[in-house]
C-alpha cells in the first residue's frame, strides 16, 4: 500500500507474528451519494463525500480524523463499520475485506468493530432501560445467559456508572451519563476497534474531560484501537497517536500527533491550527492567525486539481491542473500539497 | 491578521445591570434562571459572558432586550440602566424603539433567525425602514453598504439572494449586517460562531471586532468557548447556575482566577498548544437543576475547595471585590485560592 501507512505507528498492544499488521485498513475508499430532484426524484447529480481515502489503524492506537463539516470524516467512519457501503475501495479487518464476509464471519467482525455516536440524546432508545440497551447487543450475538445481569453491572462499573442505573431510562440521565451508556453499549461485546464519531462535542465543557479520560482508561484496560472523529483539534491532540486531516473528501495530511501539530506541512492544516483559539489571552494577542478566504466549496463540483486551491494562499497554476498525491515531500510525513513545507503555527 | 492590541478601557458605561433576577414559572416550580446578577458594559469593549448550558447567560441577554417570554418568564428584580432609563420599566413600544436601533442582537443559528421567504436585502432593509424611516431604495442601498462592511463579495448582487443561497458563514455575516444596519451602541452576540467551522469562525470574529471599532459600539459576547473569550474579550463574567460567580479583566480571569469554577473549567480543557498527555481534570458531578439548586454556594457540591464545616453549604456567597482592577468573585474563600500549577501553563 501507499507510503502513508507506515508513519508513526503506535506501540502495539498485542504481540506475536501479526502484532505489526494493522488491525483495520482502509484502501481507496470512495463514497458517492445521489442527488435526486425533479418530479420523478431521478438522480440528477452525484456528490462524492469521500474521494480515495486510505489509512491503517495499528493495534492499540488512536487515529484522530479531523476536518470541518462536510469534509467526509463521519462518512468515512461509517464505511469502516460498513454502516454505509463504499462506492469503491475496501475496508479490511485483520486482513479480511469486510465486504466479502457473510454469515458467521461477518457477525464475528461486527462484534469486534463498534461505534459511539455524537448525540447521546438521539442514539439511545428512550423506551429502553439502560439494562435493555446494554443487553441487546449480547442477545443479538447470542451471548446472553444467566450471568448477563452481572455483565451489565460490570459494564456500568467500567464506564463509571453504578449498578442501580441499569433500571433507569435515558431521560433520567445527564448528557455525560448518557454518553457513558453509549460507550458501555459499544464495549459490551468486547470489541477490538471502536469508531468514536464526535463523542464529546455535544457535551458541556466541564463534562467533556471526564469522558475523554474514560476513553483513555478503557483503551489502556481493554487494549482498544480507536478511530476518533472530531472537529475539535484540541481534544484530538490530547487523545490521538496519529492524525489524519481531511478537506472536501480527501486526506490532505497524515502523520503522528507531533508531526501534524508540531510540524504541519499542508497549508490547510496550518490555517486550521492557527484558527483554533487557545484559552490564553497573552498567546492569543501575539499569535499569527492565517485567515482563509471564503467558505469550503461545494463537494458537488469540487475544484480541479487540488481541492484546497481556491482558498490556498500558496496556490499556483499547477494546483489547478494536477492533483497533489499524498506522499512525503521531505517534511517527514505524507502531505498532499505541491508546495508542502513545514510551518510551525502553535 | 495583525496581533490584537492590548485591551483599552473607557469609563463610558453604556449599560448597567444591577441585581437582575429573572424567573420562569413552570409546572414543576419556579426556575431562578438569573439570580441577582450585576455588571456593566462600557463603550468600545468586548464583554464576554461565559457559562455552560443552563447557566443563565442567554436569559440575561433576553432580559436586557425585553424578550423574556411572559408568561412563564418574568423579571422579578433589579434594574437595567440604559442611557438614564430603566429598561425593566420600559413599555413595549419603548423597547421596540430601542431594539434593533440602539441594542441589536446576533443569534447563534442564522438559518432559523433569517426568514426564508424574504431576500437578505429585504430583511436588512426592514430594520432601517422601521427605525429610520428609509424608503425602499435607500434601505436597499444601506443593505448593500452593510453587506460589503461584513465582507460579503459582490454585495450589489447578493443583496437579492434568499438565505438558502448563502453558505453558513455568509448567513452569519448577513445576521451581523442586519444587526449593525442602524449602528447600534451595543451588539449582543449569543454564541455567534458556535454553529460555524473554525476557519469561518475566525473570519466572523474578525468582522465583528472590526465593525465594533468602526461604529464605536460595545459587544456583549455570550459563549461557552474559553478560547474565543481569550482571543476577543476585554472583560469577562463567568456564570454558574443562574448566578455570576466571577468577574474581571480577561487576564485576571485566565491568569489569576479567584473562583474554583473558573479554575475548574480551565483545568478541564484539553489545549491545542499543549503537547503533554497529562490527564485532564474534570469537574466532578453535574451542573445542578435550577429547580433544585443547592443551598449556599450553588457550586459547592462539585467544588474541590469547599470546606466542611463551612459556610459553603449554608451561606449564599456575595460577589465582592478580591483584587484591584475590578476583579470580583463570589467564593467564600476567594482570597485563599491559589491556582494549581496546571492553571498557569
Amino acid at each position: 500500500m501507499s507510503a502513508e501507512t507506515t508513519v508513526g505507528a503506535a506501540p502495539s498492544a498485542a504481540s506475536g507474528p501479526e502484532a505489526n499488521a494493522p488491525i483495520l485498513r482502509a484502501e481507496h475508499l470512495v463514497k458517492e451519494f445521489a442527488i435526486r430532484g425533479g418530479s420523478m426524484m431521478r438522480t440528477v447529480n452525484k456528490v462524492q463525500a469521500v474521494s480515495d481515502v486510505s489509512f491503517d489503524l495499528a493495534r492499540g492506537e488512536t487515529l484522530g480524523v479531523v476536518g470541518e463539516s462536510g469534509c467526509g470524516k463521519s462518512t468515512t467512519g461509517r464505511m469502516l463499520l460498513d454502516l454505509l457501503h463504499p462506492t469503491s475501495g475496501t475496508v479490511s479487518f485483520e486482513g479480511s475485506p469486510i465486504a466479502e464476509l457473510s454469515g458467521r464471519d461477518l457477525r464475528r467482525v461486527r462484534q469486534r468493530l463498534q461505534i459511539v455516536f455524537q448525540d447521546p440524546y438521539s442514539s439511545l432508545n428512550p423506551r429502553m432501560t439502560v439494562a435493555a440497551t446494554l443487553s441487546e447487543p449480547l442477545r443479538v450475538h447470542g451471548q446472553w445467559n444467566s450471568d448477563g445481569p452481572e455483565r451489565i453491572a460490570a459494564l456500568l462499573d467500567l464506564v463509571g456508572l453504578s449498578p442501580e442505573h441499569a433500571r433507569r431510562y435515558p431521560h433520567e440521565f445527564s448528557g455525560g451519563q448518557r454518553q457513558r451508556v453509549g460507550i458501555a453499549r459499544a464495549i459490551a461485546l468486547e470489541p477490538s476497534v471502536v469508531v468514536l464519531d464526535e463523542p464529546v462535542s455535544a457535551l458541556d465543557v466541564s463534562i467533556q474531560a471526564g469522558i475523554v479520560n474514560l476513553l483513555s482508561e478503557l483503551q489502556e484496560r481493554l487494549g482498544l484501537s480507536y478511530v476518533f472523529i472530531a472537529h475539535d483539534l484540541s481534544v484530538v491532540r490530547h487523545i490521538a497517536d496519529r492524525v489524519a486531516v481531511m478537506y472536501l473528501g480527501k486526506i490532505v495530511e497524515i502523520g503522528s500527533r507531533d508531526e501534524v501539530y508540531g510540524s504541519p506541512s499542508h497549508p490547510y492544516t496550518q490555517a486550521l491550527l492557527s484558527a483554533v483559539p487557545v484559552p490564553d489571552p497573552g498567546k492569543e494577542r501575539t499569535r499569527r492567525r492565517i485567515v482563509l478566504e471564503g467558505d469550503v466549496p461545494s463537494p458537488i463540483d469540487p475544484p480541479s486539481g487540488c481541492r484546497f486551491r481556491t482558498r490556498c494562499p500558496k496556490a499556483e497554476a499547477i494546483c489547478a491542473d494536477e492533483e497533489p498525491a499524498l506522499i512525503d515531500r521531505g517534511t517527514g510525513h505524507p502531505t498532499a500539497c505541491h508546495f508542502a513545507e513545514v510551518e510551525v503555527v502553535l | 491578521m495583525t496581533a490584537r492590541p492590548l485591551p483599552k478601557f473607557t469609563d463610558d458605561v453604556l449599560l448597567s445591570v444591577q441585581h437582575l433576577s429573572t424567573e420562569f414559572r413552570t409546572d414543576d416550580g419556579v426556575v431562578p434562571a438569573v439570580d441577582d446578577v450585576t455588571f456593566d458594559i462600557r463603550r468600545g469593549e468586548v464583554f464576554a459572558v461565559v457559562g455552560e448550558s443552563g447557566s443563565g447567560k442567554s436569559v440575561t441577554a433576553m432580559s436586557i432586550l425585553g424578550l423574556v417570554p411572559s408568561p412563564p418568564g418574568q423579571i422579578t428584580g433589579g434594574q437595567i440602566m440604559w442611557k438614564g432609563h430603566d429598561l425593566v420599566q420600559a413599555s413595549p413600544a419603548e423597547m421596540r424603539a430601542i431594539r434593533g436601533k440602539e441594542i441589536a442582537m446576533i443569534f447563534q443559528d442564522p438559518m432559523s433567525a433569517l426568514n426564508p421567504v424574504h431576500t437578505i436585502g429585504e430583511q436588512i432593509g426592514e430594520v432601517t425602514r422601521i427605525h429610520e424611516g428609509l424608503r425602499k431604495g435607500a434601505a436597499r442601498t444601506r443593505a448593500i453598504d452593510v453587506l460589503s462592511m461584513v465582507g460579503i463579495p459582490q454585495p450589489e448582487r447578493r443583496v437579492d439572494d434568499y438565505p438558502h443561497e448563502f453558505s453558513g458563514g455568509m448567513r452569519q455575516r448577513a445576521m451581523i449586517a442586519m444587526a449593525i444596519a442602524c449602528e447600534p451602541d451595543l451588539l449582543i452576540a449569543d454564541e455567534p460562531t458556535t454553529a460555524l467551522d473554525v476557519t469561518v469562525q475566525a473570519q466572523v470574529l474578525d468582522v465583528l471586532l472590526e465593525i465594533k471599532d468602526r461604529i464605536n459600539s460595545a459587544i456583549m459576547l455570550i459563549t461557552h468557548d474559553l478560547g474565543v473569550v481569550a482571543g476577543t474579550a476585554d472583560r469577562v463574567m463567568v456564570m454558574y447556575a443562574g448566578t455570576s460567580v466571577e468577574f474581571g479583566t480577561v487576564d485576571e480571569l485566565f491568569y489569576h482566577s479567584r473562583h474554583p469554577y473558573t479554575l475548574g473549567l480551565l483545568a478541564s480543557l484539553p489545549r491545542l498548544d499543549d503537547d503533554s498527555r497529562t490527564r485532564l481534570v474534570p469537574i466532578p458531578g453535574q451542573p445542578p437543576s435550577l429547580l433544585r439548586r443547592p443551598p449556599g454556594c450553588p457550586f459547592h457540591p462539585r467544588c474541590a475547595y469547599a470546606q466542611t464545616p463551612s459556610p459553603c453549604a449554608t451561606d449564599a456567597p456575595v460577589m465582592r471585590l478580591v483584587d484591584h482592577l475590578d476583579h470580583r468573585s463570589s467564593c467564600h474563600f476567594a482570597e485563599q485560592l491559589v491556582a494549581r500549577p496546571e492553571h498557569s501553563r
